[in-house]
């Protein structure tokens, strides 16, 4: 009997103790409900607010596999009316398109387009032509979870409901047409100028721009190159990274470009910087192996060392005695045949030219070093190789060698070094030399 | 000791009860907004007169992702060209069926949801899904975005009768004839029919010309299952004209065609005992209608 009181009395506390639980005090003022609706309120009330409206910088692809682009949206009485980058009629005006787009609250607020909109959904058509997967289109979305509303109201980060990319909306200041043909602008100055060179502390990495996205290589502790590959759109003042990346604990989001419009309407590109970071400015690449592409570089006799001398003068005597020719000149730099450049080493013998073609391989690690190495033969290459010992002229250049200029800023003359063969010394210049076996 | 026991359990008790006095009133306000905040735009404001108002029916043209099968990836349709697609729907199905067999039949018996989808629904195997219903309260239309198209494999040009019978209408009525199977089943005679037949999943890889019709289904697609070749060849006999059906018989022969037409006179039977409507006045009404619709106005809503 005592027993059984004790069970109860034990069953009654425990009872008692668990009657309490749902009485929480609120975190929040308002329910969820009143929360989620106040957000809609408010997100449709910003995207309205925007006269000019937004661009929306799109991405397609799970985990932004397949690049992205720049829309512009204008929206008004549950209407929103689009602009692609670059669609433009046959009067270079720009093509707008209209559809419907509401807010529904699922996953907080969501921003869906729900009428069809060419600019849009016609990455998302499971036939989409020329798409990439045989189901899902180019697995874009439509349908995106508003993320966050900037403090001043003039970013919005949206989230993709199907294929979960992050994309950003910036409020417009000008039209959107302005807007476009200025990032326009902007994009030839990124093309122009497609590789940049970050220096920090010591530390250096080099940006690579491929059109679509940036494939950036940096250096680890033991100077072993990595490389990271972001894609990115154009904005009206450089480009934005589809998400921050982090490159020596910087965290950078997206490049800027300094333009300047001359009166008479020429353009120049005066520099670039990091957007999140405008001391931190990105230049042209100029280690030494950079610079050597940019000249022509001529071979005497004299400036050879033994290695590369042989050679040379193998190929001089047999021009002369089989050819009756005298050879005019030989260079590493540029070659035009057929209205083809190519750069490699080329040479005049009599009245015949003819180039052996070069890869350069230079190191982004050591900006000291450079490689070459043989591709093709051009024009009468093949000739005086077969013949004349061309080959044996240019092979002590197919080697990896350590740079050295008289000048860096304007050099007119290089001393390469093989790393491998002290031996093989070679010195050009950037003054033409005819008749170069008796220079 | 016993009554010890008990005021220690009446104490507990009284305590318990306090315990959760605090503020439970019932919410402030209502989660729902009571507020109307719809504003119909032209193109919603006919629909409402033309199919909520007369048929009681909901025509969801915007996308709306909890209508939406999750499974597949899919656009939302143009707005211009489900105005076009309403035109004729009503034109060619509802106002057909409120002809022979009065509106009330079509406000009782019809779907509550047409939905219009932009995109194809592709599988996996590659084949496209050309319509759902779902369970008798919805039917869902795919490729509309392709409806007046003029180039490309899915296209259905408006002048294409036949186009637009494989996209909508086949559709259309095979599935109300599935809605109209769930209310009122049709006698299991017909499934000992073609008892053993039928190639379920596999039907894709059988041919309609030589394979399927010879053997009495009117489709390759009708060879899935009984109910299946029950609603298709339904709507295949309702929108294929004269024509059409004369050449489906010759490639389907003598043996062929006479499966086929006994399964026709099972349907007719059926519609006339359950729904009192006579089949072949509906055919007639569908496929008179079909010689009308190019004359409609497809530029102005009215």
């Amino acid at each position: 009997m005592k027993k059984i009181f004790l069970y109860t009395i034990m069953a009654v506390v425990a009872f008692t103790m668990q009657s309490c639980l749902h009485d929480n005090d609120d975190v929040f003022e308002q329910s969820a409900a009143e929360r989620i609706d106040a957000a809609v309120t408010n997100a449709e009330e910003v995207l309205v607010s925007a006269q000019n409206g937004w661009v929306l910088h799109y991405y397609a692809g799970q985990e932004y596999a397949y690049g992205g682009l720049n829309l512009a949206m204008k929206f008004k009485d549950g209407k929103v009316t689009m602009y692609q980058q670059g669609a433009i009629d046959n009067n270079d005006n720009y093509i707008t398109l209209t559809s419907t787009y509401k807010f529904t609250r699922d996953q907080g607020p969501v921003l869906a387009f729900d009428t069809y909109n060419d600019f849009l959904h016609s990455w998302g058509d499971p036939m989409a032509a020329n798409a990439p997967t045989d189901v899902d289109g180019w697995e874009a979305d439509y349908e995106f979870v508003v993320m966050n509303i900037s403090e001043d109201q003039n970013t919005i980060t949206l989230k993709g409901k199907k294929f979960g990319n992050k994309m950003l909306m910036e409020r417009l200041n000008v039209s959107p047409e302005e807007y476009f043909n200025e990032a326009d602008v902007v994009a030839s100055a990124f093309d122009y100028y497609s590789k940049l060179n970050y220096r920090k502390d010591g530390k250096k990495a080099r940006f690579m721009n491929d059109g679509s996205e940036f494939t950036i290589q940096y250096l680890d502790e033991e100077d072993n190159i990595l490389e990271m590959t972001v894609p990115f759109t154009y904005t009206n003042n450089g480009v934005l990274f589809n998400q921050p990346i982090e490159l020596y604990g910087q965290t950078i989001s997206g490049i800027q470009v300094n333009i300047e419009t001359a009166e008479d309407g020429t353009i120049s590109v005066t520099g670039f910087q990091l957007k999140d970071d405008a001391s931190q400015v990105l230049t042209e690449p100029n280690d030494p192996n950079e610079i050597f592409a940019k000249y022509n570089w001529y071979v005497a006799a004299s400036n050879l060392g033994t290695v590369a001398k042989a050679g040379f003068e193998k190929f001089v005597e047999s021009c002369a005695t089989n050819e009756k020719e005298v050879v005019e000149y030989m260079y590493l730099g540029t070659y035009t045949y057929r209205n083809t450049k190519y750069y490699g080493l080329a040479f005049k013998s009599g009245r015949y030219t003819g180039c052996t073609t070069v890869g350069v391989d230079a190191d982004f690690a050591d900006g000291n070093k450079i490689t070459f190495t043989p591709d093709e033969l051009v024009s009468n290459a093949t000739w005086y190789t077969n013949n004349d010992f061309y080959g044996e002229a240019t092979d002590p250049y197919f080697n990896t060698f350590n740079i050295e200029y008289d000048n860096d800023a304007a050099p007119t003359k290089v001393t390469l070094t093989d790393v491998n063969n002290p031996e093989n010394v070679i010195i050009l210049t950037t003054e033409e030399i005819t008749t170069p076996a008796e220079k | 000791m016993k009554k010890l026991y008990i005021m220690l359990l009446a104490v507990v008790t009284a305590f318990s009860f306090t315990a959760c006095s605090d503020d439970d009133k019932p919410g402030g306000q209502s989660i729902f907004p009571t507020e109307p905040t719809t504003k119909y735009d032209k193109f919603e404001q006919w629909l409402l007169e033309n199919f909520t108002y007369p048929y009681n029916i909901e025509v969801l043209y915007r996308m709306k992702d909890v209508e939406i099968d999750h499974s597949y990836t899919l656009t939302p349709a143009d707005s211009a060209k489900c105005a076009k697609l309403a035109i004729i729907v009503k034109y060619l199905w509802f106002d057909a069926y409120a002809e022979v067999a009065g509106s009330d039949f079509v406000k009782q018996n019809v779907p509550r949801t047409l939905q219009f989808i932009g995109s194809l629904a592709v599988n996996n195997n590659g084949t496209v899904v050309m319509g759902t219903a779902e369970g008798g309260y919805k039917i869902t239309l795919y490729n509309v975005n392709n409806l007046d198209a003029t180039s490309g494999a899915y296209a259905v040009p408006l002048s294409n009768y036949q186009a637009l019978n494989d996209w909508y209408f086949t559709t259309l009525h095979h599935e109300f004839q599935h809605i109209l199977n769930q209310k009122k089943p049709y006698p299991t005679s017909f499934d000992f029919i073609s008892e053993g037949e039928y190639k379920s999943g596999d039907w894709y890889q059988y041919s309609t010309e030589s394979y399927a019709l010879p053997h009495g289904f009117i489709r390759n697609y009708a060879m899935a299952e009984p109910r299946e070749d029950y609603a298709e060849l339904y709507s295949q006999y309702l929108t294929n004209n004269d024509d059409l059906w004369a050449q489906k018989m010759a490639y389907a022969g003598p043996e062929g065609r006479a499966i086929i037409e006994e399964k026709v006179a099972h349907i007719r039977n059926y519609m006339r005992d359950n729904w009192n409507i006579d089949l072949d006045q509906l055919r007639h009404a569908v496929q008179r209608r079909a010689s009308e619709y190019l004359s409609l106005d497809y530029e102005n809503l009215n």
